[in-house]
C-alpha cells in the first residue's frame, strides 16, 4: 500500500459518503448508514495497508494526520446520525472528509517518515489518535453551530445545541486526555510536564474556550448566538493548534511541526 | 544550575555510544551506555534514569566530533503531586466522558 493507491481508496470513501449522504437527505436510513459504513471501511482499510507498508503507525506527517480525521470525520458523522438522527450532519461530515481527501490527493506524501527516536514510545499513538477523533466529533459540533446562526427557528437552535453538548463533553473528554497524555510523555521525554511549546499552548487555548462553552451551558447563560459563535471560534483555536502553530515562527524548532 | 557549574555526588562516565540513521538519513536512534555511581545505565529518549526520589537523567544530545554526550539532570520531587493531579484530571475527562451533560428540563 502506498499514497499512489490513495486515489483511489480516497475516491470510493468519498462516493460512498456522498451517496449515503443523499440517502440520508432523502429520509432512507439504512442505506444511509450502509453507506456511508462502506466509505468509512474504505479509508480504514487503506489506513491498516498503509501501517502495514511504512511498518510504523502512520501517524507522523501533515497528510497522515488528515488521513486519520477524513476517517473520524465520517465515523463521527455516522455516530453523530445514528445517536441523534439529524437528516444533514451526513452531508456535512461526507464534505468535511472529502476536503481533507481532496487535499491528500493534491499534496501527496512523497517522503518516507520513518519514525525518530523521540516518537518512539507508548504514547505516540494514543496522543495523536485521540486528538484526531475529538477534533472531529468537534468538527460535527462546529457544524451544527455553523448551521445555528444560519437559522432562524429557536426550537431547532435549542436542539442544536444539546447536541453539541453532549459533543462538546465527548470532545472535551478526549482533548484532556489527548493533552494530559502528552505532558506524561513530554515528562519522560525531556524532563518537563509543560514547557509552553506553541502546539501546547495552543491546546491549552482551545480546550479552556470548549471548556467556558461548557461552564456557560451549566450556569444556564449565554443567548443561543452567542454560544453558537463560542463554539465556533474554538474550532479557529483548534485548527490554530492543529497547523496553524506551523507557520509561527516561534515553531519552527518543535517536536509538533509535522514534516512534509 | 543557572549558568555556573554544579559539582555532583556522583561520577558518571560514557561507555559507549550508539547512533543509528536509516538509508535517507533519518535518525532512528541514539543509545548511550553511560556508567553512574558503578552501575551501567542505559539512556535513550523517552528512557530517562532515575537515580534517586524525584532526580532523573536525561539524554538529551550528544557532539561526534568531540565525542560528548549531553545529559541533564532533572531534580524534581514534586513531580509525583503533579503527576497525581494529572491522573485526577484523567478521571474528571473520562467521567465526562461517561455522563455527558445532564438531561435539563427544556431539551
Amino acid at each position: 500500500m502506498s499514497w499512489d493507491l490513495f486515489i483511489w481508496f480516497g475516491s470510493a470513501a468519498v462516493l460512498a459518503a456522498a451517496v449515503g449522504a443523499s440517502f440520508s437527505a432523502a429520509g432512507r436510513r439504512n442505506m444511509a448508514v450502509l453507506l456511508t459504513s462502506v466509505g468509512t471501511g474504505a479509508l480504514l482499510a487503506f489506513i491498516i495497508g498503509l501501517w502495514i507498508s511504512l511498518d510504523r503507525p502512520p501517524l507522523r506527517t501533515m497528510g497522515e494526520t488528515r488521513l486519520w480525521y477524513s476517517f473520524f470525520a465520517l465515523l463521527s458523522g455516522l455516530f453523530t446520525y445514528i445517536r441523534w438522527k439529524y437528516r444533514w450532519i451526513l452531508p456535512f461530515s461526507a464534505v468535511l472528509a472529502t476536503v481533507f481527501i481532496v487535499i491528500n490527493v493534491l499534496k501527496p506524501e512523497i517522503h518516507d517518515q520513518t519514525l525518530m527516536p523521540a516518537l518512539q514510545s507508548i504514547w505516540f499513538i494514543p496522543h495523536v489518535t485521540v486528538y484526531m477523533f475529538s477534533y472531529s466529533l468537534l468538527g460535527c459540533a462546529f457544524l451544527l453551530a455553523t448551521a445555528g446562526l444560519f437559522t432562524s427557528d429557536a426550537d431547532k437552535v435549542k436542539k442544536w445545541l444539546c447536541a453539541t453538548d453532549s459533543l462538546v463533553y465527548i470532545g472535551v473528554a478526549f482533548l484532556t486526555f489527548g493533552m494530559l497524555s502528552g505532558a506524561i510523555w513530554a515528562k519522560d521525554a525531556w524532563g518537563h510536564y509543560w514547557s509552553w511549546d506553541p502546539k501546547e499552548t495552543w491546546a491549552l487555548v482551545t480546550w479552556l474556550v470548549y471548556i467556558l462553552y461548557m461552564h456557560l451551558r451549566l450556569m444556564g447563560k449565554g443567548s443561543c448566538k452567542t454560544l453558537c459563535l463560542i463554539i465556533v471560534f474554538a474550532f479557529l483555536c483548534l485548527q490554530m493548534c492543529w497547523w496553524g502553530v506551523n507557520y509561527l515562527p516561534a515553531a519552527q524548532d518543535s517536536i509538533h511541526v509535522y514534516n512534509k | 544550575m543557572d549558568g555556573s557549574r554544579v559539582w555532583m555526588d556522583c561520577t558518571m562516565s560514557l561507555l559507549d555510544f550508539k547512533f543509528e540513521t536509516s538509508e535517507n538519513g533519518v535518525p532512528l536512534t541514539y543509545d548511550a551506555l553511560v556508567m553512574i555511581d558503578g552501575e551501567q545505565v542505559d539512556l535513550r529518549v523517552n528512557h530517562p534514569y532515575s537515580r534517586r526520589f524525584g532526580e532523573d537523567i536525561y539524554l538529551t544530545g550528544y557532539d561526534d566530533v568531540s565525542g560528548v554526550c549531553i545529559l541533564q539532570v532533572v531534580y524534581e520531587p514534586w513531580k509525583y503531586t503533579a503527576l497525581i493531579g494529572i491522573i485526577m484530571m484523567l478521571a474528571g475527562a473520562f467521567l465526562l466522558f461517561l455522563r455527558g451533560p445532564q438531561n435539563r428540563s427544556e431539551s
